[in-house]
């Protein structure tokens, strides 16, 4: 499976090339109203772009330019959508839900009542087959859309947020889930969460104001951040400016932040310092020597996480940095939201890299 | 089932002026009863004038309501799930029957499919004459009813939403498929009350029907007009028949409510 698509739409500030190679599933991150719903609907073919054109697996999806052009159906794109709300037909049992797809594929009823039961074994449900939806709990409702989507054997599966709705006890049996189906399949997984992309993603982008700010693999994405919002949701501190000399001043004023180059940087041009929470250092009082970085803050919320507390915090500037302290510390050093602090971090264990 | 008692959170000053419209519907209702010759409403019942009318006012409606949803299923379709140019001012004019006054609605039939009517002449030249024959009734009837269908139909669409739609499409379902198996059923309750409500509609048609189709009986003298007819000479008929219509009236309403009682989907 490839998938090429390119969709722009003025109005919504929406304009997106992405580019799939065989096995890979796209985790797509991104802030609210950074355009992951639009990207959705262009691909189903519920939302037509203004201009674009997309093939999937060599098959042309779309090529529009205004009113003109060439424009496929949702229902012969063999693109299968699984929302955030499981969304199963209410009048058809879990069975005929499942077998919904091989149905609309002229399958004979036999054939595809047998594919469906397949599916549902798939993904532990087979005893749920003489159900109505409505007697389903979050989680079984889920996995039976998700056996309802690989039923139709679509060429790509679009994920809307499909864990968001479950609470935390059942979410686990469902990842498991989806990891086993999509592990052979071309998926592109809209989600908030890192764990999500971490375990059903080997590539990401991310996007903010309708644009692809990010992207690349998972991994490395989430290890070296270059927008706030992808650092923020790997947990890492990221400060933007210019390069210096081993250091960036950041665009939002303060002191220059010294790091390592992890990859040649030339003074001047765009650049990102990251570095761990857990690398920062929280004092009362301004400390001198060392070659550390220090930045004046105010805390702003605390965040219990086991035996740490998250500290988050923001400089004068605007800066949001957070700092991983034990909870023995907080009480020591007495902070609470509004408190005046300084964080100091090692340039060791600052990296640097061009943005 | 007992009910637990939720507070309801209304002053309690508004249950006076809502007894009061209670009484004002039902009142009326008590006082007709009251005069009911019950020594005789059988055979008033049973007269051939009065078994005519009711036959063919069962018969009419039933033919304007499938009618009804012969064309309001895809006009309701077609107002809640696209958009296009004028539609607004397209869904106003086709809702219009609802606030117009029947006997004007039964001019306006007169004057498309009269003799000298609009499509009345190319309709006389092909041997088909349609004002004042059963076919008028039916016609009279769909005119004043077929909102009912429609609005009550668009809403529910609307409620329901399109988004199981656009799954079943990204598994593969054609348009036509989508709309059997899916917006239908979904939408059966709302169906079902509006195609009530238009055969209700229909049972008590009186005005349009007179102008464009006239009083002749057993051809097109419904229920309403032949009470209206008896009024004048023979009150106990007219009262017995307006009897039986509220019966009629009363049964589809309560078949529609258990019907839509089933249908509610159950949850553990």
């Amino acid at each position: 499976m490839t998938l090429t698509l390119t969709a722009q739409i003025p109005v919504r500030g929406f304009d997106v090339d992405l580019h799939l190679d065989a096995g890979d599933r796209l985790a797509v991150l991104g802030p609210n109203g950074a355009g992951k719903s639009t990207l959705l609907s262009v691909l189903a073919g519920t939302l037509r772009p203004d201009r674009g054109r997309a093939e999937l697996d060599g098959e042309l999806l779309f090529d529009v330019a205004g009113r003109r052009g060439r424009w496929r159906p949702p229902h012969s794109r063999r693109v299968a959508l699984l929302a955030q709300d499981p969304l199963l037909f209410p009048n058809l049992s879990v069975l005929d839900n499942v077998a919904f797809g091989p149905r609309a594929a002229r399958m004979r009823r036999a054939v595809a009542l047998q594919t469906a039961h397949h599916w549902l074994t798939e993904v532990d449900a087979a005893s749920l087959a003489d159900r109505k939806p409505g007697q389903l709990s979050g989680g079984q409702a889920q996995r039976v859309a998700v056996a309802r989507a690989v039923a139709a054997d679509p060429r790509l599966l679009l994920l809307d947020e499909p864990l968001a709705a479950l609470d935390v006890t059942v979410a686990p049996l469902l990842r498991r889930v989806l990891r086993d189906v999509l592990a052979d399949r071309a998926a592109l997984i809209v989600t908030h969460d890192l764990l999500d992309a971490v375990l059903l993603s080997n590539r990401v982008v991310v996007l903010g104001d309708g644009r692809v700010v990010e992207s690349g693999a998972t991994a490395e994405v989430l290890r070296h951040p270059t927008s706030p919002f992808t650092a923020r949701l790997a947990g890492l501190n990221l400060i933007t400016g210019t390069a210096e000399d081993g250091a960036v001043r950041p665009t939002r004023g303060g002191p220059v932040v010294g790091g390592v180059v992890r990859t040649p940087l030339s003074v001047g041009e765009p650049a990102t310092a990251v570095f761990s929470p857990t690398a920062v250092s929280v004092y009362l009082s301004a400390p001198h020597g060392s070659p550390r970085n220090v930045f004046a803050v105010t805390i702003t919320e605390l965040e219990p996480r086991g035996d740490q507390v998250r500290v988050r915090a923001a400089t004068a500037g605007g800066e949001l940095l957070t700092a991983d302290v034990t909870t023995a510390a907080v009480g020591e050093l007495d902070l609470y939201p509004g408190a005046r602090a300084f964080y100091t971090v090692k340039a060791t264990t600052v990296t640097l890299y061009p943005s | 089932m007992a009910e637990t008692q939720a507070y309801a959170g209304i002053p309690r000053w508004v249950y006076l002026p809502a007894a009061l419209g209670s009484v004002f519907v039902i009142l009326p209702l008590v006082a007709m009863i009251s005069r009911v010759d019950w020594s005789r409403f059988w055979e008033l019942i049973t007269s051939p004038s009065s078994l005519a009318a009711l036959k063919l006012s069962l018969q009419t409606s039933t033919a304007s309501t499938i009618l009804c949803l012969a064309v309001g299923i895809p006009m309701a379709l077609v107002l809640a799930r696209t958009r296009f140019f004028g539609q607004r001012v397209l869904r106003a004019l086709t809702l219009l029957p609802l606030v117009l006054p029947p006997v004007v609605g039964g001019i306006a039939l007169l004057y498309t499919f009269g003799r000298r009517g609009l499509l009345g002449q190319s309709l006389e030249v092909l041997g088909l004459q349609i004002a004042f024959t059963t076919t008028a009734v039916v016609l009279a009837q769909t005119f004043v009813s077929l909102p009912y269908l429609v609005v009550s139909l668009e809403g529910t669409l609307r409620t329901v939403g399109h988004r199981y739609e656009v799954v079943a499409a990204t598994l593969g379902a054609r348009p036509t498929m989508v709309l059997r198996r899916v917006t239908l059923p979904l939408v059966l309750p709302g169906l079902l009350s509006g195609a009530v409500l238009s055969f209700a509609r229909a049972l008590g048609e009186f005005g349009a029907t007179l102008t464009f189709a006239g009083s002749l009986q057993g051809v097109t003298r419904t229920l309403p007009l032949e009470i209206y007819l008896q009024r004048e000479t023979d009150a106990d008929t007219a009262v017995a028949l307006s009897l039986v219509l509220v019966a009629v009236a009363i049964l589809v309403v309560g078949l529609s409510q258990g019907g839509r009682r089933s249908l509610v989907i159950e949850r553990p």
